[in-house]
C-alpha cells in the first residue's frame, strides 16, 4: 500500500502525571511535507497539470490498494491527501486518515451509520438517505464519488458536491426534498450537466475530450451509474481509472494538452 | 362564455366550452420559480447531524489562499452556512480571473452578488425579435449541453419548448419523446409533455401519457393534469376518485392542490353539479396558480357568486395574464386586456389562444393593423395551421389595401380540414376584399353567404360580426343599406355575448352618423 499513508508506530500515553488513568492512545504516521492543498498553492511550486493528473493517479492508486484489501475509505477529501517530496521536481500523493474507513468482516464504531465521512463532501445519495442494499457498491460508489470530487478540487478548487448543489433550485436541496431520490434525479442530473460544464471550462480545451467523461463518470448523480460503463462495482471497480490517469498523466508530462 | 369571434377575424381567443386547468408549460427555471415543482409533501430532515466546519475554518484562516478558500467554500455552501465563508469569498472575488469560474461562481453565491428572479416575465416582450429563421441562442446553448450530458431529461424538455416556440415541432416532439423515455414519471416532464401534445393536436397522447406514469396518483399536480387532459380530451378522468381523496388528505400543502381543485371543479360544472363546482373552484383560488385562476374567471362568466376580482391574495398570483387580460375584455378596457393578452403571449409564446385575443384587440377594437400584423406573424411560426391567424392575417392585408396578400392568405386555408366557422369568416374577409375593390354587389354577395352560414349555425355572435363588418363597408359608400344592417344587427346583438358587440355597434352607428351628413 505504498499510496497510503504508513503508520509507524502506536502506544499509549499518559496525557496528566497526576492522574495514572489519563492515557491516550496514538497513532504515529509517517511525516508528509503538506497537505494538497498547500502544495496547489504553493508560490514557488505552481504545480503542473501532468502534476495534478499525476497526483490524480496517485490517489486512485491508493484508493484502489484499500478497495485490494476490502477496505473502503469513505472520507476523501483535500485535507486527507497528503504530498511526500522526493526532491523538488519529483513528489508523492498518499491518501490518508482512514479514521471513517470501512472494512468488511471488522466491526467498526462507524458500522451503523449511513454515512460515516464529512458530510460537507459526501456524495449526494447519502444526502438523501438513499440507501442502496449491497453494502459494497453503495461503499464503493462513494469513494467513486470522492475521488471525483478530488478530481474537481485539483481543477475548479471547488468540490462535485458543491457546484452541484450549486446548479440545483433550492427547492431540490436535501433538507427541502420530500419525494425519493428517484424523485429528485431528473434535477440533479439537470444541475451535473452544468457543474461539467463548469468543470470543462477550469481545462484546457485538448484535456476535455479525455478528463470531462472521467468526471461525469466517478461524480455521477446516480451511484446505479457510477464508474467506468461496464464495469462492475467492486473492488475492481477503478482499474480502469487507474490506467486513465496513467496515460492522461504522461500525455501532459509530453506537452500534448498544450 | 360565448366565444368572441368576429366574421372578419374569427379570433378563438376564449375557448367557449373547452376550456380546461391543462398544464403550463414553461421553460425550467420559471417552472421552478413558480412554485410548481416544489416537493407537494412535508419535506424529510435527511441530515443526522449538523456539519462541522470548525476543520476548514481553522486551516482557511491559518493558510488564506485560493485553495483553502474554496475548500471552505465548498463545505459551507454544502453545510447551509455559508456566513462562514464570507471573508473567503471576498478574497475569491479580489483575485478575479485568476480562479476558476466555478469558484467565482459559489463565491458570488455566498456574497449574494446574483440573485435574480424569473416569476414575472418583464413585460418587454419584443414581438420581432423571436423569427423563425434566426439561429436561436437558447436552442444553440442547450444542445451544446446536450452533446456533454444527453441523459439530461429536463434540459431536453427545454429544448423542445424553445423548437416549439420556433414551429419546429417534429424536432420539438423527438425532443419531448426522449426526455419521457428518460423521465417517465417525472412533474415537469409529463406536464411538459402532455402540453406539447395538446399543441400537437394529440390530446389522445396527452392523456394516455400521463395516465400511464407510474405514481401518478400521489401528485396532486399530475391527477389535476389527468383529469384536466381527460375532459380536452372528451374521455372519462381516471383518477377522479383519487383525486377527492388527495383533497380530503391533509399531508399536502394547499398550493399542490390549487390545480386539482380547478380540474374537479370543472368537471363538476360540466356535470352540471353547481354547487360542489363553486365550491371546489373557490378552494382552487386559496395559494392558487395563474392557471387555476383563469380557470375559475373562465367559469365565472357563467356562474354567478364565483369572483376573481384580482385583490387581496388573488393580487399577489405570479404571472395572472390570461385572467387578466379576460377580466379586462368583460369590463371593456380594451387597453388593459390587450397589455395582458400579450403577456399572456409572452408567458405562453407557442400557444395560438393569447395571439388570437391579443390580435382580435389590436385588429378589430384598436384598428392598429401594423401591431396585429406583427403578432399574427408571431403566432404563425408557432401555429403555422391555425385557421384563425390566417383569417387575421387577411383581414389586416385586406383592411390596409393589400388585396392580392389577402386573397392568397385566404387560398391557404384547408376548408376540408376547418370549423364550421371558418367557412363563414373566409366568406367574410372576401367580401371585405371585394367592397375595398369597389366590386360592392360581390362584396355583399359574400357577407350575406357568410350572415346565412352563422345562421345556420345558431352562432349570433359571429351573424353580428358579419352584419357590422358588412354595414360598416356599405356605410363609406353612403347609401341606407348600412342603416338597415344596422338594425339587424342590433336585433341579432340581443342573443349574442361578448362586451365587444355593443362597443362596435356603438362605433358603428357613429360611423354611419358621420358618413351620412
Amino acid at each position: 500500500m505504498d499510496r497510503v499513508v504508513k503508520a509507524i508506530g502506536s502506544g499509549t500515553a499518559n496525557v496528566d502525571p497526576e492522574n495514572p488513568f489519563a492515557l491516550v492512545p496514538y497513532l504515529i504516521f509517517e511525516a508528509a511535507d503538506a497537505d494538497i492543498r498547500v502544495h496547489l498553492d504553493d508560490p514557488s511550486f505552481a504545480p503542473s497539470l501532468a502534476w495534478k493528473l499525476r497526483a490524480m493517479h496517485h490517489v486512485a492508486t491508493g484508493i484502489k490498494q484499500l478497495h485490494g484489501a476490502d477496505i473502503v475509505h469513505q472520507d476523501l477529501k483535500p485535507s486527507n491527501v497528503l504530498v511526500f517530496y522526493t526532491n523538488r521536481l519529483l513528489s508523492i500523493s498518499k491518501v490518508a486518515d482512514l479514521g471513517r474507513a470501512f472494512r468488511s468482516g471488522y466491526p467498526s464504531p462507524y458500522d451503523e451509520q449511513l454515512w460515516a465521512g464529512d458530510r460537507n463532501y459526501a456524495p449526494p445519495e447519502v444526502l438523501y438517505s438513499f440507501v442502496d442494499p449491497d453494502w459494497a457498491k453503495r461503499r464503493i460508489a462513494c469513494d467513486l464519488y470522492m475521488l471525483g470530487g478530488l478530481l474537481s478540487f485539483l481543477f475548479t478548487q471547488t468540490t462535485s458536491i458543491a457546484t452541484l448543489l450549486h446548479s440545483l433550485p433550492l427547492q431540490f436541496w436535501p433538507g427541502n426534498w420530500a419525494g425519493t431520490y428517484d424523485d429528485v434525479l431528473p434535477y440533479l442530473s439537470n444541475a451535473f450537466s452544468v457543474s461539467i460544464g463548469g468543470f470543462a471550462e477550469a481545462l484546457p480545451t485538448k484535456l476535455r475530450q479525455d478528463l470531462v467523461p472521467v468526471f461525469d463518470q466517478l461524480c455521477h448523480p446516480d451511484p446505479r451509474k457510477r464508474g467506468f460503463p461496464g464495469v462492475a462495482m467492486n473492488r475492481n471497480a477503478l482499474e480502469k481509472y487507474l490506467s486513465k490517469f496513467d496515460l492522461i498523466a504522461a500525455r501532459a508530462a509530453a506537452g500534448r494538452y498544450q | 362564455m360565448r366565444q368572441p369571434v368576429d366574421t372578419n377575424n374569427m379570433a378563438a381567443f376564449l375557448e367557449d366550452r373547452n376550456r380546461n386547468v391543462i398544464p403550463r408549460w414553461r421553460d425550467f427555471r420559471s417552472t421552478v420559480e413558480l412554485g410548481e415543482l416544489n416537493a407537494s409533501a412535508p419535506t424529510i430532515d435527511h441530515t443526522d447531524a449538523v456539519p462541522d466546519l470548525s476543520s476548514v475554518l481553522d486551516d482557511w484562516q491559518k493558510h488564506k489562499t485560493v485553495s483553502f478558500a474554496g475548500d471552505l467554500i465548498s463545505a459551507a455552501l454544502v453545510s447551509g452556512n455559508v456566513m462562514v465563508a464570507r471573508e473567503a469569498s471576498e478574497f475569491v472575488i479580489t483575485l478575479a480571473d485568476n480562479v476558476s469560474p466555478s469558484l467565482r461562481s459559489l463565491a458570488r453565491r455566498v456574497l449574494d452578488l446574483d440573485s435574480t428572479s424569473s416569476l414575472d416575465t418583464g413585460g418587454h416582450f419584443d414581438l420581432s425579435n423571436i423569427n423563425a429563421f434566426r439561429p436561436s441562442p437558447e436552442i444553440a446553448n442547450i444542445r451544446k449541453r446536450l452533446v456533454e450530458y444527453p441523459s439530461n431529461a429536463i434540459l431536453w424538455v427545454d429544448l423542445a419548448y424553445f423548437y416549439a416556440i420556433r414551429g419546429s415541432i417534429e424536432r420539438a416532439e423527438r425532443a419531448i419523446r426522449i426526455a419521457l423515455n428518460l423521465a417517465p414519471a417525472n412533474r415537469f416532464v409529463l406536464r411538459s409533455a402532455a402540453r406539447f401534445f395538446i399543441h400537437r393536436d394529440r390530446v389522445d397522447i396527452a392523456h394516455d401519457l400521463i395516465r400511464r406514469a407510474p405514481g401518478y396518483k400521489t401528485d396532486p399536480w399530475l391527477v389535476a393534469a389527468e383529469i384536466a387532459v381527460a375532459m380536452s380530451a372528451e374521455r372519462t378522468p381516471w383518477a377522479t376518485k383519487d383525486a377527492f381523496a388527495l383533497l380530503g388528505d391533509d399531508k399536502f400543502a394547499t398550493h399542490h392542490l390549487s390545480e386539482l381543485s380547478s380540474a374537479l371543479g370543472t368537471l363538476e360544472f360540466r356535470n352540471g353539479r353547481a354547487n360542489k363546482a363553486k365550491k371546489l373552484l373557490r378552494r382552487s383560488l386559496i395559494q392558487a396558480t395563474d392557471n387555476s385562476l383563469a380557470q375559475a374567471q373562465w367559469i365565472s362568466l357563467s356562474m354567478n357568486g364565483l369572483s376573481t376580482e384580482m385583490t387581496g391574495e388573488l393580487s399577489q398570483i405570479p404571472r395572472p395574464y390570461e385572467a387578466n387580460a379576460g377580466n379586462a375584455y368583460v369590463k371593456g378596457d380594451w387597453e388593459r386586456s390587450l397589455q395582458a393578452a400579450l403577456q399572456w403571449l409572452e408567458d405562453q409564446p407557442f400557444s395560438s389562444r393569447p395571439a388570437s385575443m391579443a390580435v382580435y384587440l389590436a385588429a378589430v377594437i384598436f384598428e392598429n393593423f401594423s401591431q396585429a400584423e406583427q403578432i399574427t406573424n408571431f403566432g404563425l411560426i408557432a401555429n403555422p395551421r391555425e385557421h384563425g391567424l390566417h383569417i387575421s392575417l387577411a383581414y389586416c392585408y385586406a383592411s390596409t389595401g393589400r388585396f392580392e396578400k389577402a386573397i392568397a392568405e385566404l387560398a391557404m386555408i384547408d376548408k376540408s380540414t376547418a370549423d364550421e366557422w371558418v367557412h363563414a369568416a373566409v366568406d367574410a374577409n372576401f367580401g371585405l376584399v371585394a367592397f375595398r375593390q369597389g366590386r360592392s354587389d360581390e362584396g355583399r354577395s359574400h357577407y350575406a353567404e357568410a350572415v346565412r352560414k352563422a345562421g345556420l349555425l345558431r352562432d349570433k355572435r359571429t351573424q353580428v360580426s358579419a352584419l357590422i363588418h358588412w354595414a360598416s363597408e356599405e356605410a363609406t359608400l353612403h347609401n341606407n343599406m348600412a342603416e338597415h344592417l344596422l338594425v339587424e344587427a342590433r336585433e341579432v346583438a340581443k342573443g349574442a355575448s361578448g362586451s365587444d358587440i355593443p362597443f362596435l355597434l356603438t362605433r358603428l352607428a357613429g360611423k354611419i352618423a358621420k358618413e351620412n351628413k
